[in-house]
């Protein structure tokens, strides 16, 4: 099940695809430890559906290498594949075919037989009706039956390119269980988005990838860290001298005669120590999402 | 499980197009041999133009049944197999990846050549149940009329359509592993098959055409020749050799290239959009 030699479960060197001349994807180093579920995070067009099908050999890299299991992705791909369950970011599938047949189809083309009490599990969670034509299925029925298809042969390593998107919000979190299942059994997952707060839901760690570039790869937990804080305080006293807030991480936006409204990043005890000599009679706080964390990260390529 | 899950699906997919044409096939070579009898006599002194000689061929004769049933059947029928062949053809590969399938296809652990020979078996599988079916049409109308021809006679002219069929099979393969649109993959067989047809049939009646004729893989599958001297195995091998010669470069064409994820949109401005020539080219040129 796991990685049988020690080291990162999927890495990444130098991973590069350019399309006449226009690079897609710009030297990706990337290494994903077993058990661990990485948010593959960037907007439209950064690259992210470029990088899960070149591990999957759909696509051939211009230079760079890319190993998932110990296994070469380009020269040992049927290893790769045989080992990788995948859902593709625009999920296509034969209409004419009952969501049986499909898995029937994508099962019998595993190395293994999927266990049908595994398949009738997956299908119950997310309360999946299998014996309808997938013609007759709405958007969000479709992205069912590809996480069905994608986690099949229970494999070790699973590339889901978007794999909430047209879901509601109780089937995201039915997905999110099952991702959670499967990590909990030694898979690994690697999944891209574009919204923030499935990955902070899920995910360990993210890489955020801007027009083919990574930007920036952190645990979530140090994503919020950095998060910047608003503070509003009132004095009844009035607004002490300038410079009172000179404090690290500690930034002065705006002073009334009794407010003074601030940004802090990080740590907010320096900021409440100094506090205390005063008389405060109130204190608002705010948080800028992780949304707009990343939307800063889309933005302007944040420093390494 | 299914050893050849790949096969199965290409034959669920054909069936119905395999069996309906099987079906018009069986129904015109029964039309054929019902009303040859009330033809014979009429055609015997008929004085037919000379761009009608290809159509009867070695059979000499349209009156007899072997220039009949060469003339009403077996110089027309194959193209309807080739139809289904190019249509499968195409559709397998370059179809697959317009409409998005061939991502999840291929993201399993099978190999691209492996898709590439089930998808050619089971449409192989399909062209030749389609030709099998015409076949009983002339048993059941030898047993109604006066038609003297054997029954292993037809049944050879009957297979003789394959090999041109499985050619055109291997070409439309070859164009929809090369090319990412289903569209280009069938005008690409298509040009070749008209011109084929033309050369072969309209050749027949220009002197200058004889030897440039020979390229026309309907010269080789030539149904007047098997109808009068029974199945030729030099000419069916020569087709299913350029046949092989055309999957092997679909596999060799298949194997290199990216997977458009929904396919490539082919139109004369892409085309032209490849090969302009770039300004800084030309700046190059003039330093």
């Amino acid at each position: 099940m796991t990685n049988p030699g020690a080291g990162p479960t999927l890495r990444t060197e130098g991973l590069t695809k350019s399309y006449d001349g226009s690079l897609a994807l710009d030297r990706l180093d990337l290494a994903i430890e077993p058990g661990e579920i990485f948010g593959f995070l960037g907007p439209n067009g950064a690259g992210k559906s470029t990088t899960i099908r070149l591990l999957l050999d759909l696509i051939r890299p211009t230079a760079g290498r890319a190993f998932i299991l110990g296994f070469d992705c380009q020269r040992q791909s049927r290893e790769v594949r045989a080992r990788t369950g995948y859902l593709p970011g625009d999920l296509r599938l034969y209409p004419d075919l009952t969501g049986h047949e499909m898995a029937g189809l994508i099962g019998s083309m595993r190395d293994r037989e999927p266990d049908a009490a595994y398949v009738r599990h997956l299908a119950s969670t997310l309360e999946l009706d299998l014996n309808r034509k997938v013609g007759g299925y709405s958007k969000g029925t479709r992205q069912k039956l590809g996480v069905v298809l994608a986690m099949l042969g229970r494999p070790p390593m699973l590339l889901l390119d978007e794999p909430t998107s047209g879901l509601d919000p109780i089937m995201q979190h039915a997905t999110w269980e099952l991702l959670r299942e499967e990590v909990a059994r030694g898979a690994t997952v690697f999944f891209s988005s574009h919204v923030m707060s499935e990955v902070e839901q899920v995910c360990g760690r993210v890489g955020i990838l801007r027009a083919g570039r990574l930007v920036a790869v952190e645990p979530v937990a140090s994503l919020k860290e950095h998060a910047l804080r608003r503070i509003e305080v009132s004095f009844a006293d009035g607004v002490p001298q300038p410079g009172t807030f000179a404090l690290p991480g500690v930034r002065e936006i705006e002073r009334h005669a009794t407010t003074v409204h601030l940004e802090v990043t990080g740590d907010v005890d320096p900021l409440i120590k100094t506090l205390a000599a005063y008389h405060v009679i109130d204190i608002r706080t705010e948080q800028r999402g992780l949304e707009e964390i990343l939307l800063t990260y889309y933005r302007t390529e944040a420093p390494k | 499980m299914s050893r050849v899950p790949v096969l199965r699906k290409t034959l669920r997919d054909q069936r119905w197009i395999a069996v309906g044409v099987g079906f018009a096939g069986f129904l015109i070579g029964l039309l054929d041999v019902f009303i040859y009898p009330q033809y014979r006599d009429q055609l015997k002194d008929f004085q037919y133009p000379d761009a009608f000689k290809g159509f009867v061929g070695e059979a000499g004769s349209i009156a007899t049944p072997e220039g009949f049933i060469t003339a009403e059947f077996f110089s027309w029928i194959p193209l309807l197999l080739i139809t289904i062949a190019i249509i499968g053809g195409t559709g397998a590969l370059a179809g697959e990846e317009g409409t998005g399938t061939l991502d999840l296809l291929l993201a399993q652990p099978i190999a691209r050549r492996r898709l590439l020979l089930e998808k050619a078996a089971g449409l192989v599988a399909s062209v030749t149940l389609a030709a099998l079916i015409c076949f009983p049409a002339f048993l059941i109308g030898k047993a109604f009329v006066d038609f003297d021809l054997g029954a292993g006679r037809l049944f050879a002219t009957t297979l003789n359509m394959l090999p041109i069929a499985y050619l055109f099979l291997a070409l439309a393969l070859w164009g929809s592993a090369a090319l990412p649109s289903r569209g280009a993959a069938a005008m690409l067989a298509i040009v070749v098959v008209v011109a084929a047809y033309f050369l072969y049939t309209v050749g027949a009646a220009v002197d200058s055409f004889e030897q440039p004729r020979k390229i026309s893989p309907f010269y080789w599958a030539d149904p007047s020749h098997v109808v009068v001297h029974g199945f030729d195995w030099a000419r069916s091998g020569l087709l299913l050799g350029v046949a092989a010669v055309f999957l092997a470069l679909a596999a060799w064409s298949f194997e290199r290239r990216d997977i458009t994820a929904g396919g490539r949109e082919w139109s004369l401005a892409s085309v032209w959009s490849r090969v302009r020539p770039r300004p800084e080219r030309t700046e190059q040129a003039n330093a």
